[in-house]
């Protein structure tokens, strides 16, 4: 089986990653630096990232087959490629540690409350390691089963949020003021660059004419739906958002009647449940991918044996202390983040743009 | 072979062990010696004597085997053959073998008459409006119920035999011109790969189409020959074996479990409702138990409050622990559903009353097991026979997701599902996807999906499928 995404597959992802952590923390961590002024730093860094796809659509046209490598190696040869597909691996590895934590955290404050790590990563680690063995093109068809599942359900919470609250107030977004936008946009970039994924994968994407809607359409959807979440959340819990930790969840269990007498918390929980399957399935990919290309390995499995192994000892070092992981990610990675999120892709825009066949290559 | 008569004869017989039923004879007409070898049990006694020992008896001259076949015997399907590796086939194939005296070629005649039953309704495809007629054991009335259906030029049987000692007849059928050549030409190189001392039934067959996965089956079954004839008709290929009512079909997609043929037989929108059903069966039959257990044993939060009370009202008390309980009431099913299989008919009643009021009742009030854990069981047992195609896997899948569900909880039973469903999802097969039309998805295939659409509208065949000729319907009149 040739290991491509078609067109729609690749939209579906990228409807999928662009939710990633936003559902879950993002927004009270934004609530916290900034007040409802998080909203606008979401709305840039949409706008930036739009842009960006609208340059990966455009590049992707003109040269069909050439791989993130490629591009990279024409201009600045193998050398520094590597060095930057390194430090592509450290971000996907740091994004894989992250979502797994913010999901432990999750689903043991929502579901597991005597949940153990070990527990927690026999449920999650094999599948996500099954899908990068196996290639994107598989999990691409999963994701085609499983995605109108999951928009219905993430559409669904915010339905009865907005139908069944009685406390909405638009007043808390405009009231505020958005001066400090552009400092927790800088602290919390490592939550978005989530189209990098499309980046790297890019020579594995079938393009036809459909696909730039479709891949247009997805995201503006995805867009969409955070935002829509993003505004609820902060609507219906004004200036107590900070204390929400989980949004998606908690604008459910705090404020419908059903989320709470009748259980319908089940909803968004189902929702981040496949989510994050999808999301740490891609990253454990691309992760892998990217250190096979750095690394001689022998065999496809050795890679996904190495990174397993890092995300278990993470797991017990890291996952009882979402705090400080929070808190090392919005201080200490900014700029490796920013590098990551803004300086590759700008780099990869320009290398796309400008990329030329070297004599004799084939 | 020799030009002896008696030498041929008791060669043969030697070969064929001289069991009671191979009969020979030996005989002279018009001053020529012949000798006849066949197999009692095999041959139609009715039509030996008129159709071939009368003609011979009132032959006025034979010179040699050909005259016979040509000018003596009014029959269609005879062989001269010098082989004796052939001609002893042809004996146990159910052939009449003819020797004449000083000539070394033997003249084979086909009067065979091997016991089958009529054709039926097959119990797991019974259908409510439409064809009834079901397979046989036996391939020539099988082939000849799909002629009946196909009476085209482009229907092609292609002719193997298969089992060192069995020498099973597999016939790969297809409709020239829409099946993909290419698909045909893998199929039938399989086939002839395979060395095996016998092939008893298809499913041995269909063992070498399995590959590396031994869970999920690889190709369709189907025990009628109207659900061959679609399949053929969306440019399948089915292959038939002697002895086995059942046919394969391939290339095969998980989907094609959640059709059934009556679905084509009436309303659309009836039939539409019926497959999503049977969806719903699905998941009940692999996913509730466990689910169940899950939500009882880590996330009793998520249940409704009264649906909570009730169960915990029904499980107060009980000795062994939740998982123990299902676990029990589920190899309990399993062995009443084996035992129910194999009983004679008439103890059917009896093991209903001691499987369902006996143990069932009396285990509830005993206080060994709760009544929402049989409820649970019960019901994913019987939606297993929404898709009964699917028995065996559902089975296995759910005993799997029991363990999960009670061992790691809600979250190995979402693991567990993206699990295989990613595995489906790698699985291709002669160009198709396991998971098509919704993986990857093909929007035209989608009216014969979940959602069935009225038949003219489906005018083309299956995208998911290679064919050589897409178009089902087209804008031009039949020319009659």
């Amino acid at each position: 089986m040739t290991n491509t995404l078609t067109g729609r597959q690749c939209s579906l992802f990228c409807s999928v990653m662009i939710l990633a952590s936003k559902l879950l923390v993002l927004p009270s961590l934004l609530y916290s630096s900034n007040n409802a002024g998080g909203i606008l730093s979401v709305l840039i860094i949409f706008l930036l990232e739009f842009i960006f796809l609208l340059f990966l659509i455009k590049i992707k046209k003109k040269n069909k087959n050439i791989s993130f490598f490629n591009f990279f190696e024409n201009k600045i040869g193998k050398t520094f490629t590597k060095i930057i597909i390194f430090l592509l691996f450290l971000f996907f590895l740091l994004k894989a540690i992250y979502l797994l934590q913010e999901s432990f955290s999750f689903l043991k404050r929502s579901l597991y409350t005597e949940a153990t790590v070990a527990i927690f990563l026999v449920c999650i680690l094999p599948p996500v390691t099954a899908f990068a063995y196996k290639g994107i093109k598989a999990v691409g068809r999963t994701l085609e089963i499983f995605y109108v599942l999951i928009m219905a359900l993430i559409v669904v919470c915010l339905l009865v949020c907005v139908v069944s609250s009685d406390n909405l107030s638009f007043s808390v977004i405009t009231s505020n003021g958005f001066s400090g936008f552009l400092e927790a946009t800088y602290r919390y970039t490592f939550w978005f660059g989530d189209l990098l994924f499309f980046m790297y994968i890019i020579d594995k994407v079938q393009f036809d004419e459909k696909t730039p809607k479709q891949l247009i359409g997805y995201t503006l959807f995805s867009f969409a739906l955070v935002l829509g979440v993003f505004v609820v959340y902060f609507i219906t819990f004004q200036t107590t958002s900070f204390a929400h930790t989980y949004a998606l969840l908690d604008i459910i269990q705090f404020v419908s009647e059903y989320g709470t007498v009748g259980k319908f918390d089940i909803v968004p929980i189902s929702a981040i449940m496949f989510i994050i399957y999808f999301q740490i399935g891609m990253m454990i990919y691309c992760a892998s991918d990217s250190l096979k290309q750095v690394l001689p390995f022998g065999h496809k499995a050795q890679p996904l044996i190495v990174i397993n192994i890092v995300l278990v000892l993470m797991a017990y070092i890291v996952f009882n202390n979402a705090n400080n992981l929070v808190i090392f990610y919005s201080n200490y990675l900014t700029y490796f983040s920013i590098f990551i999120s803004v300086v590759i892709p700008i780099l990869f825009v320009i290398f796309g743009l400008t990329y030329k066949k070297k004599r004799g290559a084939k | 072979m020799f030009f002896s008569c008696t030498k041929n004869i008791e060669v043969l017989k030697q070969k064929l062990n001289n069991c009671f039923d191979v009969i020979d004879k030996s005989f002279t007409v018009a001053n020529k010696g012949l000798a006849i070898l066949y197999i009692k049990s095999l041959v139609n006694n009715d039509l030996l004597p008129l159709a071939l020992l009368n003609p011979i008896y009132n032959a006025k001259s034979i010179e040699n085997t050909k005259m016979l076949k040509d000018d003596v015997i009014r029959l269609a399907d005879m062989t001269l053959e010098t082989e004796e590796k052939k001609v002893l086939d042809g004996v146990l194939d159910g052939k009449v073998a003819l020797f004449l005296e000083g000539d070394s070629t033997c003249l084979l005649v086909d009067i065979k008459n091997v016991p089958a039953r009529s054709p039926a309704e097959p119990p797991t495809s019974a259908v409510i409006y439409g064809p009834r007629m079901g397979f046989t054991e036996n391939v020539a009335i099988n082939i000849a119920m799909l002629r009946k259906r196909l009476p085209s030029p482009s229907f092609v049987v292609q002719n193997f035999m298969v089992g060192r000692h069995t020498k099973t007849k597999i016939l790969v059928c297809h409709l020239d011109g829409i099946a993909s050549k290419q698909t045909v030409k893998e199929i039938c190189k399989k086939i002839e790969s395979i060395n095996i001392d016998g092939v008893i039934d298809s499913s041995y067959i269909l063992a070498y189409f399995q590959g590396k996965n031994t869970i999920f089956k690889r190709a369709g079954l189907a025990e009628k020959p109207d659900i061959v004839t679609a399949k053929l008709l969306e440019g399948r290929v089915a292959i038939l074996v002697d002895g086995s009512p059942i046919a394969l079909t391939l290339p095969f997609m998980v989907f094609e479990d959640l059709q059934n043929s009556n679905d084509y037989y009436t309303n659309a929108v009836y039939s539409s409702f019926l497959r999503v059903l049977r969806l719903l069966g699905l998941f009940i039959a692999v996913v509730l138990p466990g689910l169940y257990l899950s939500l009882r044993l880590y996330h009793f939060k998520v249940l409704p409050l009264r649906f909570l009370i009730t169960i915990s009202n029904t499980t107060e008390g009980l000795p062994f622990t939740p998982f123990m309980e299902i676990l029990f009431i589920l190899i309990l099913f399993q062995i009443l559903y084996e035992v129910s299989l194999r009983l004679p008919q008439y103890l059917g009643l009896a093991t209903s009353i001691v499987g369902a009021l006996i143990l069932g009742q009396t285990g509830v009030s005993a206080g060994l097991i709760s009544p929402p854990g049989v409820i649970i069981i019960a019901m994913s047992i019987i939606a297993v026979y929404t898709i009964a195609d699917q028995i065996a896997q559902v089975t296995l899948l759910r005993a799997l997701f029991l363990i999960v569900g009670g061992t790691v909880g809600i979250l190995g039973i979402v693991g567990c599902t993206l699990y295989f469903v990613h595995y489906l999802a790698s699985l291709n097969q002669y160009g198709t996807s396991y998971l098509a039309p919704y993986a990857p998805r093909k929007k035209a295939d989608l009216k014969d999906g979940l959602l069935l659409n009225p038949l003219p509208k489906m005018k083309r065949r299956p995208e998911s499928i290679r064919t050589n000729n897409k178009t089902r319907q087209s804008k031009k009149k039949v020319k009659k």
